[in-house]
């Protein structure tokens, strides 16, 4: 009796947590900002939809079983691949922070819990199952059953992901003083690194591998006859069979098959009897720590400060007041949190000056195009990726109101090191360059002179838009739609913003030298400085925008 | 006629959220060495109030200024001379204990902070802590910290929400003897809690808010007088009384019905 109460108010919660989910969709869609989004937003993913479903506007190819058979060996075992990496560094029940301490608390068996956590996780999967089934099925011959046979193989795989989660966590109950040491997360890494280098290496081409197919076909019946993919496709084998199957006779029989794995599982995971509690709140509270890194758009680059980085010392560059203060607070944070990023920041800029330097010989036109590209690419890549500032401090911007500094001040320290620190590395490439190409071009000095300002009205731009409308970015984030449509307008006022201020500080060079004809010496000299102060003025413009944005900025209002 | 310097000077400050009225016309001064008990049940409209004098929530409506600048106008000015303790301090998490004095120091202008961060880091038992990083705290750890941040920058005006939150005794016995000796030293201290006896301890004055509205503003004596049902009452007695939560409420073993 107790049970069916407990499976009652589960049932009872899903279906309020189901209304709610709309209920903020559509309390969304009734401002103005988040149905304006929301439709662009739409715009957007119907047009990249669209694209993916139609192709160029003629129906996609039907492909040979076999074909197809090895399509949906290789993608079900990616998927299957991702699952079992999941389930060893997620190990036992996965629970939202908000729902684990009650939910477990609760008079509820954990039988219950176990199906709850499924129905949840089958719900994600139907909808990916129905989109990818889609896309599938209108590659089949016959499409129906490739549709009911990837959409059951898709709905099959959290299942078995949970019981080996469950597994695997009962594992390491039994044996935690040997497993618990073991770095799970490397092994998941490293079983999911092998898996690649074994397909693409070990052994695979060894036989043939200068061996000349002269069509595809022949090469995709290589492959498909290859004893190493038929024995990493076989555990897929009913599924393969349900979506290559071309007549009823030879689809019921193995999807009969499949709905009877479904169902076992289905019966037998909610019954495996371990007590998954500690795992799962481990678990829980790895994934609420990623989650609200990801909200704070930190996911990809930014980790904590290490103990190790206690002693390192940030010199207060902008002075002792409070100015110097802020920049210096997000100067610390950069150098203590964010080695990796920059790190990686870093390789990519030396990637980018690699490739110019192997691309070409030593020349002053090629350092100078090649700065062009490394100050470029890098502005591009490392603006959009770094997000050292207000977004990483959502919510201690009430805090940082609090201080006492004019808002402008606030909005230009929280800047500043980012701003200095990306142009430093592409200062940084752009010397490498210079001296690979022994050309010290005054030219270069005006390509490093105007990467600070367009990383700071780029930051400007991004910072000024989130503080006017904040947004939590990551996974299990709702306004998805919302999001992309945001981000549209984003890259149209930045590149419209940009390519405004550039023009305008180009403007004067191009008058001095163009309509008045003044000799290059005068128009270069005159132009530089006339643009310098243009670019200042605009710059100085944004940062006071942006001031006055930090300063009508209200968390209860603002932060969603 | 009261001649004492003002140190805070609300007048007929209101907020509202979408149609909810979270604060209605407040009023209030307050001056140095004060130590002001704001008290009122949830959603009475103490926190948004707070956060407001900060600085956090703009004014909309209504006057606010601090040490004589005004908040809208003169914001920094107003800011400098105060230090905001909210209900859950959040510590920088790669900035150490002693990085979080530096740098408050340097925001409120404090050159001379060295030797007063040892002592505060000293008086508040954070001394072992000092090169711990702000995220590796507990919650009491973080609540002492937010205290030295405040004591260092040696402002006019501390407001403080739910400032024992997490402490434990000892730590709870030594926050209120603190808050006592800065109110001593001239500085104002606005207290919201929900524990009325902390506030009947140490506050000199009471503001009593109840759906946005002030409904009281005196000393606990001046409240005796005013609800003199509860002369010889607490402090949760004449909050009852004045928020109408009321002893009829209450049935005769104190337990709410």
């Amino acid at each position: 009796m107790r049970s069916r109460e407990g499976e009652l108010a589960l049932a009872l919660f899903e279906r309020r947590k189901r209304a709610g989910f709309w209920r903020r969709q559509w309390r969304r869609l009734r401002t103005p900002k988040g149905a304006t989004l929301a439709l662009l937003g739409a715009a957007v993913i119907t047009l990249c939809l669209l694209n993916v479903l139609l192709g160029t506007g003629q129906g996609p190819e039907v492909l040979q079983v076999e074909r197809l058979a090895l399509f949906a060996r290789g993608g079900l075992l990616t998927m299957a691949t991702l699952t079992v990496s999941s389930a060893f560094s997620m190990r036992g029940l996965y629970l939202q922070a908000s729902e684990i301490e009650s939910l477990f608390s609760a008079p509820i068996p954990r039988a219950a819990l176990i199906r709850y956590r499924l129905r949840s996780a089958l719900v994600r999967s139907l909808f990916g199952g129905l989109f990818f089934g889609w896309i599938f099925s209108r590659r089949a011959p016959e499409p129906l059953y490739a549709f009911a046979g990837l959409v059951s193989a898709l709905l099959t795989l959290p299942l078995f992901g949970q019981g080996l989660s469950l597994v695997l966590g009962d594992a390491e109950n039994r044996l935690s003083g040997t497993l618990a040491k073991l770095p799970w997360r490397w092994i998941s890494f490293a079983l999911v690194v092998t898996l690649v280098v074994v397909v693409l290496q070990g052994g695979f081409f060894e036989s043939d591998a200068h061996a000349e197919f002269e069509s595809h076909d022949e090469l995709f019946s290589f492959l498909a006859e290859h004893p190493f993919v038929v024995a990493l496709g076989l555990p897929f084998t009913p599924w393969v069979a349900c979506m290559t199957a071309l007549d009823a006779a030879s689809f019921w029989p193995p999807f009969l098959g499949c709905v009877a794995i479904f169902a076992t599982l289905w019966l037998a995971v909610p019954r495996i009897g371990i007590d998954f509690r500690e795992l799962s709140l481990e678990t829980s509270a790895d994934v609420a720590r990623r989650l609200a890194r990801a909200r704070r758009g930190l996911a990809a680059n930014s980790g904590s400060a290490s103990a190790g980085t206690r002693t390192w010392r940030t010199p207060w560059l902008a002075g002792r007041g409070p100015f110097g203060a802020i920049a210096w607070r997000k100067a610390v944070t950069i150098v203590r949190k964010s080695r990796a990023s920059f790190l990686l920041g870093g390789l990519i800029v030396c990637g980018v000056v690699g490739f110019s330097i192997v691309a070409s010989e030593p020349d002053a036109d090629a350092a100078l195009r090649g700065s062009l590209i490394v100050a470029g690419f890098g502005t591009f890549y490392l603006c959009l990726g770094l997000r050292f500032d207000f977004r990483e401090d959502l919510e201690l911007v009430g805090l940082l109101r609090s201080w006492p500094v004019a808002p402008w001040k606030l909005f230009l320290a929280t800047l500043v090191p980012e701003t200095v620190l990306v142009s430093g590395m592409i200062a940084l490439g752009v010397l490498a360059l210079a001296l690979y190409h022994g050309s010290w071009d005054p030219r270069l000095l005006v390509v490093v002179g105007s990467v600070p300002f367009a990383v700071l009205a780029w930051t400007a731009i991004d910072n000024a838009t989130f503080l006017f409308s904040p947004i939590r970015t990551g996974a299990a984030h709702d306004g998805a739609l919302q999001n992309a449509g945001r981000a549209m307008v984003l890259m149209l006022l930045r590149s419209t913003v940009l390519a405004v201020c550039a023009g305008l500080a180009g403007l004067p060079y191009l008058l001095l030298h163009y309509a008045l004809e003044l000799p290059d010496v005068v128009s270069i000299g005159l132009g530089l400085v006339v643009g310098v102060a243009i670019l200042c003025f605009e710059i100085g413009s944004l940062v006071f925008l942006g001031g006055l944005v930090l300063k009508r900025f209200d968390a209860p209002r603002d932060v969603p | 006629m009261d001649t004492r310097p003002v140190v805070l000077s609300v007048e007929g400050f209101s907020r509202s959220y979408e149609t909810h009225r979270a604060v209605d016309s407040l009023s209030f001064q307050l001056h140095p060495g004060e130590i002001l008990g704001l008290v009122g049940p949830n959603g009475a409209g103490k926190t948004t109030t707070l956060r407001t004098i900060a600085g956090v929530l703009p004014v909309k409506e209504g006057r606010i200024a601090v040490a004589g600048f005004d908040l809208a106008r003169d914001e920094e000015r107003a800011k400098r001379a105060m230090r905001w303790i909210p209900d859950d301090p959040q510590p920088f998490d790669a900035l150490t204990v002693l990085e979080h004095l530096e740098f408050t120091a340097a925001l409120y202008g404090q050159r001379d902070w060295r030797s007063r961060a040892d002592e505060l880091l000293a008086r508040f038992e954070l001394g072992e802590k000092r090169d711990a990083f702000g995220g590796e705290l507990s919650r009491g750890m973080r609540q002492k910290l937010a205290f030295c941040c405040a004591w260092i920058a040696r402002p006019a005006l501390v407001l403080m929400d739910e400032p024992l939150s997490g402490l434990d005794p000892r730590g709870i016995r030594s926050a209120k003897h603190e808050i006592e000796e800065l109110a001593r030293e001239g500085t104002t201290v606005i207290l919201s809690s929900h524990l009325l006896a902390l506030i009947e301890e140490l506050a000199t004055r009471l503001l009593i808010l109840d759906r946005g509205r002030k409904v009281f503003e005196g000393t606990l004596d001046e409240a005796r007088v005013r609800f003199p049902e509860q002369a010889r009452g607490s402090l949760e007695e004449i909050f009852f009384a004045a928020t109408g939560e009321g002893v009829a409420r209450v049935d005769g073993r104190g337990a709410p019905r």
